[in-house]
């Protein structure tokens, strides 16, 4: 293992991170709901009456974080090496992996390590576990 | 009254994204591929979040 310096990002990094751990302690203390962000966005694919538009607003603030950011900065380049096929393929079994997990890297890894949950932990341990593999796989074994 | 602070909620979050580099998917793989050139910043992105989170509920 060896770090690359020049894409290392420590500060901003910690700095978006703190803004990410802000925006889920809001929303836990505001609205009462864990910032799971894909629960949230499953919930709109089966709709509840009364319990839809608190989930457009919170993924609508999202969506337009770039757009409000980009009124004050330049948005930092953004690197996408994969085809739509594989982005849909993999859009599809991130939604099917983060049911199967009962969360995702908000729900688990930031609302739920946050609240010193064992189950998150676990959870946080097995994806990113799955993540390192699934990546040398493909990457260093395959070459995609 | 709740849409609001949702709103208010998922547009901190999305600006945490962008700001953390996180917005940009090669960083997120970056961190994932502990064989190549590492990127720790995903990892200080979890420890800020949590960080703050822990601190706040």
């Amino acid at each position: 293992m060896s770090i690359d310096w020049n894409v290392f990002t420590p500060w901003s990094s910690l700095a978006g991170g703190m803004l990410i751990g802000l925006a889920a302690a809001m929303f836990v203390l505001l609205n009462g709901r864990i910032a799971g962000i894909s629960g949230v966005l499953g919930g709109l694919l089966a709709p509840v009456r009364g319990d839809v538009l608190w989930r457009l607003a919170f993924v609508g603030g999202i969506v337009v974080a770039p757009l409000v950011y980009s009124v004050f900065l330049v948005l930092p380049q953004v690197q996408i090496d994969a085809n739509y096929a594989a982005l849909i393929a993999a859009g599809l079994l991130v939604g099917v992996g983060t049911r199967y997990g009962a969360g995702c890297t908000s729900g688990h890894g930031v609302c739920g390590l946050s609240r010193l949950s064992l189950r998150s932990l676990l959870a946080t341990l097995t994806f990113m576990g799955a993540g390192f593999v699934t990546v040398f796989v493909l990457r260093h074994l395959l070459s995609f | 009254m709740f849409v609001l602070s949702a709103l208010l909620s998922g547009l901190v979050f999305g600006l945490g994204l962008i700001v953390s580099g996180m917005a940009n998917p090669a960083k997120v793989l970056g961190f994932l591929d502990l064989a190549g050139a590492w990127d720790p910043s995903l990892g200080l992105v979890m420890a800020g979040a949590i960080l703050v989170g822990f601190l706040l509920l």
